[in-house]
């Protein structure tokens, strides 16, 4: 878990490298335990620049950018590679000798014996940058789900690539123009990731699954390395199989030469991981030394504030001296909530992740520097119950299977506007845009510019919304949730330097839950009823059978009128006005009556520009 | 709902320009409509290339043409009479005439390749005019790419990347680039397969021709070049361009035409920044063609058509209503 940056640069500029440390300087917070940079002494200029987090092999002699003795290929990476001692001994085999215990210098040797096709061996997270000396190729690559970031700004003289768009504005001296497309879809949707493109204009996120290769001249070409199976390709989930893939998924993210701790919410996903934790631990380097439960100060809270349930679990399991509680206020200053804006980097759709960004910092701050969380389950599995029982509800009414819906509807799993919310996306645009304009609460918010530009986006916003449960769930984990949820994991815990580590995203997993019937992952009277089956023997009752009603954040996510908004949306630049109106967004946070709305994404765009074109 | 009438085997959209790889200044101009792809027109800021993106997989191009293409453009597809079929296309006549452009330029014994021949018109009519050259091909439709050729001596292979470096004294593809997922690495292809002073003759479809409707846009031409841009492309590529611009046939108004030579020493670059005018015509171009009730109807009537009389007679009607005079006159 680190920070990087790979810079090539094709035209006659001077020396890269101040720029280069300056970047770096920007991913301290991701590497805080090591720097290293290293120029290839060819045209045209390259430059890597690494900050280190020592996780595996906390030797300087594991330190980055890596070069191999044989090739003299360089490489500096960003992430975990779980089964990395597996792949050790194929390459033993093959006659590489290794100096270090660290998965680094494995995927260096992978590299060289196996090319391409390395990246379909490894179970992991990553994002890498390989100098090929052989070919002079810039190679660049990210994990299947893209759980590590990584970030290309190509202006055709200078290509960047780096693990935060920060150090890529601190290499270019500084940021460029939003990108109002981008806006646009953020305000309407609360989506941001379905496609590459960032919030600034020019800055792509790396697709991930493929591998890329920047050739000396210029040339780039990608190729898939992995795709993500259709239904029939593989054999779907069920209860015995989900149960094995996720212990042998915790068992590889726990191997670690520094304390691990897991999040535990008290809910159903990390209450899950933090049992398979335990039990797998079995050494000083396989093995879940805390558990960690964020909490609420007020009682005004206590509703959802789960901290006692975490205690009797851990209480339950036979280590309550690994539970460890921490405590805040749900209302955070103005200085923390600007923290929270500029380590994200980018607008964030949702206030909750305050508790997570408390947390990890909490967490550093005793000494652990691996986290084991529960991301992804809920995009996995169907977690969602008001996301998607009305959409199954709406399938059952297109196919015109009446009794089918009102069996659903009668579960009484959310509320029946939700129904009707679903279901005006089956009219004309016409209908759907006047409306979306009038009554969402961000979408109101829009500047007129920017609406009169980009509302033609709204044929494209309105055919996603008509995926049925089936292509939700799918688009949701591989297009639109899922990454969502990646980006601010990663910056919240990185800007602890926590490397989290999320066992429902190992791809073996990922693989079978895709091919699994939606109706099978979700079910119908509670969430996630694979998942509550697959440890319904092992765990209390009182957290397989409560339904999911809060989570990390949950306080944060319902207060936002009391967030300290009004000295942030003062002396805003005029600018700002091309995308949001601001007048009206102040009017609406003053109504009493807005509490949890979507409004919180207009006052994420405002704060995020406050930050970073003020 | 708009109907697609394809959208499978796109390739993920990095967000780079196909041509130059560049992030920065791509801009997006409207969705592709042809086909409904869920494509958009981008134009780059950096190396003035026009494209569609996403662009396809090779798989999902493989797709396309196999599945999709005829269907898509009924023009394509013979009805009834193949001789009436080729002589409205005027496949023949345009052969002759492109092969008078190319062939004083090439020696007895050559080797000439042809990158997409298609229906094989220009190598038959090569094959007839100039038997001492040696002529090759790669041509993905295997089904069709003999229909015009007969039994002239065409030696076809899979690819550009097959091919020995230097073993060829001539190149031409005509109406391919605007095809292929990525015009440049296929130049670079083109170049290391010529020998020094190997000749490449390139004809593709002018942007800044006489079109007025978006339906000019479809996901079969994943390019659209203008003389700055395809001169461009080429001296990336290692070539020395010789000439480049409209066409100098009458009857190929519209399109652009290129000739290089691949020179002693091949240097491959990056490519280089177009000045600010050439993309402001660009941007200007592009903005110029709209889309109203107008071209909706067209293109739904388009498709009723389709539906009802069937893609042959549609496609018979497109020749009837395209052929050009001077192509009859020469029958």
């Amino acid at each position: 878990m680190c920070g990087l940056i790979a810079v090539r640069d094709f035209s006659a500029a001077s020396n890269l490298e101040p720029a280069v440390q300056r970047a770096l300087a920007s991913l301290a917070r991701r590497g805080p335990d090591g720097e290293g940079l290293a120029t290839v002494e060819q045209t045209p200029r390259t430059v890597l620049g690494h900050r280190r987090l020592a996780i595996y092999d906390t030797r300087t002699v594991a330190a980055q950018p890596m070069v191999c003795p044989h090739t003299g290929n360089s490489l500096v990476f960003n992430g975990a590679i779980y089964n990395f001692r597996s792949l050790r001994d194929e390459l033993r085999a093959a006659g590489c000798v290794f100096r270090t215990d660290s998965d680094t210098e494995v995927l260096l040797h992978g590299w060289r014996v196996w090319g391409e096709e390395l990246f379909a061996r490894c179970n992991g997270m990553w994002a890498l940058v390989i100098w090929d000396a052989a070919s002079g190729d810039l190679v660049y690559c990210r994990d299947r789900l893209g759980v590590k970031p990584l970030y290309l700004c190509h202006d055709g003289q200078t290509a960047i690539l780096a693990s935060e768009i920060s150090a890529i504005a601190d290499f270019r001296g500084g940021y460029p123009a939003p990108n109002p497309e981008k806006l646009f879809d953020f305000l309407v949707t609360s989506y941001s990731e379905q496609s590459h493109a960032t919030f600034f204009q020019g800055i792509q996120a790396v697709p991930p699954g493929q591998v890329y290769r920047l050739s000396r001249t210029g040339r780039t070409h990608a190729r898939a390395y992995h795709h993500w199976p259709q239904p029939g390709e593989l054999e779907p989930l069920d209860a015995e199989a989900l149960h094995a893939l996720l212990a042998d998924a915790v068992n590889l993210r726990l191997r670690a030469d520094v304390p691990v701790a897991s999040l535990l919410s008290g809910g159903l996903d990390s209450s899950i991981i933090t049992h398979l934790a335990l039990k797998a631990s079995d050494s000083p380097q396989h093995r879940l030394e805390g558990a960690f439960t964020y909490a609420y100060r007020e009682a005004e809270h206590a509703a959802v504030d789960e901290s006692a349930k975490a205690a009797a679990f851990m209480h339950a399991s036979g280590r309550p001296d690994l539970h460890r509680i921490v405590r805040f206020a749900a209302i955070p200053s103005a200085d923390e909530l600007m923290s929270l804006v500029g380590v994200q980097g980018e607008p964030f759709a949702t206030p909750s992740i305050l508790a997570s960004f408390r947390t990890y910092r909490a967490i550093a701050e005793q000494g652990f520097k691996v986290v084991l969380g529960g991301e992804g389950a809920d995009e996995l599995l169907g977690g969602y119950t008001v996301r998607y029982h009305p959409l199954a509800v709406r399938s059952a009414l297109h196919q015109g299977q009446w009794r089918q819906a009102a069996r659903l509807m009668g579960h009484h799993t959310f509320p029946r506007s939700l129904l009707l919310n679903r279901m005006i996306w089956d009219m004309p645009l016409a209908v759907i845009t006047p409306l979306l304009r009038r009554l969402r609460p961000s979408v109101q918010a829009i500047s007129g510019d920017l609406w009169s530009a980009q509302h033609q986006r709204m044929e494209a916003i309105r055919d996603n919304a008509r995926l049925d449960l089936e292509q939700r769930l799918r688009d949701d984990q591989l297009s639109s949730l899922l990454p969502r949820v990646l980006r601010m994991a990663d910056r919240t815990s990185m800007d602890a330097g926590i490397e989290l580590r999320s066992p429902f995203m190992d791809y073996r997993l990922v693989e079978r839950a895709l091919v699994t019937p939606a109706a099978e992952r979700v079910g119908e009277r509670y969430s996630k009823v694979l998942l509550r089956t697959a440890f319904r023997n092992e765990l209390p009752a009182a957290v397989v059978e409560t339904p999911k009603n809060t989570g990390f954040g949950h306080a944060e996510q319902f207060l936002l009128r009391r967030l300290p908004w009004e000295p942030l949306l003062e002396d805003l630049p005029a600018e700002l006005g091309s995308f949001i109106d601001v007048a009206s967004l102040r009017r609406r946070l003053s109504d009493p009556h807005t509490e949890h709305s979507t409004l919180w994404q207009a006052l994420s765009v405002a704060l995020w520009y406050r930050r970073f074109y003020a | 709902m708009r109907e697609a009438l394809w959208q499978r085997g796109r390739a993920i959209d990095s967000g780079q320009c196909r041509m130059c790889g560049t992030t920065v200044g791509q801009r997006h101009f409207w969705p592709e409509v042809y086909a409904n792809s869920g494509q958009q027109l981008r134009r780059c800021a950096h190396c003035a290339g026009v494209y569609l993106a996403p662009g396809f997989t090779e798989e999902g191009l493989d797709e396309f043409y196999a599945v999709a293409y005829r269907r898509l453009f009924p023009a394509e597809i013979p009805w009834h009479s193949t001789e009436r079929f080729f002589r409205w296309r005027g496949d023949r006549i345009i052969a002759r005439q492109r092969l008078q452009l190319i062939a004083p330029t090439l020696a007895p014994g050559d080797n000439l390749f042809e990158l997409g021949p298609g229906f094989g018109a220009f190598l038959a009519e090569t094959a007839m005019q100039r038997p001492d050259l040696q002529l090759s091909a790669s041509e993905p439709d295997v089904a069709n790419r003999t229909a015009l050729l007969g039994q002239h001596k065409v030696h076809f292979v899979e690819g550009l990347d097959t091919l020995e470096p230097g073993s060829l004294q001539g190149l031409v593809a005509f109406h391919t680039l605007e095809h292929v997922i990525d015009p440049l690495t296929t130049l670079d292809l083109a170049a290391r397969a010529l020998s020094p002073d190997g000749q490449l003759w390139i004809e593709v479809p002018d942007l800044f021709g006489d079109w007025t409707s978006r339906l000019y846009v479809h996901p079969a031409h994943l390019s659209y070049f203008c003389r700055d841009s395809l001169r461009n492309l080429a001296m990336a590529a290692g070539f020395e361009v010789l000439s480049c611009g409209p066409h100098p046939l009458s009857s190929l108004r519209g399109n652009l035409w290129l000739h290089a030579r691949r020179p002693a020493q091949l240097l491959q670059r990056p490519l280089h920044a177009e000045a600010e005018q050439v993309i402001q015509a660009i941007d200007s171009r592009i903005s110029r063609v709209g889309w109203g009730a107008r071209d909706a109807l067209r293109a739904l009537a388009k498709r009723m058509a389709i539906r009802v009389l069937g893609p042959g007679a549609v496609g018979e009607w497109q020749r009837w209503r395209h052929r050009q005079p001077d192509r009859e006159q020469q029958k």
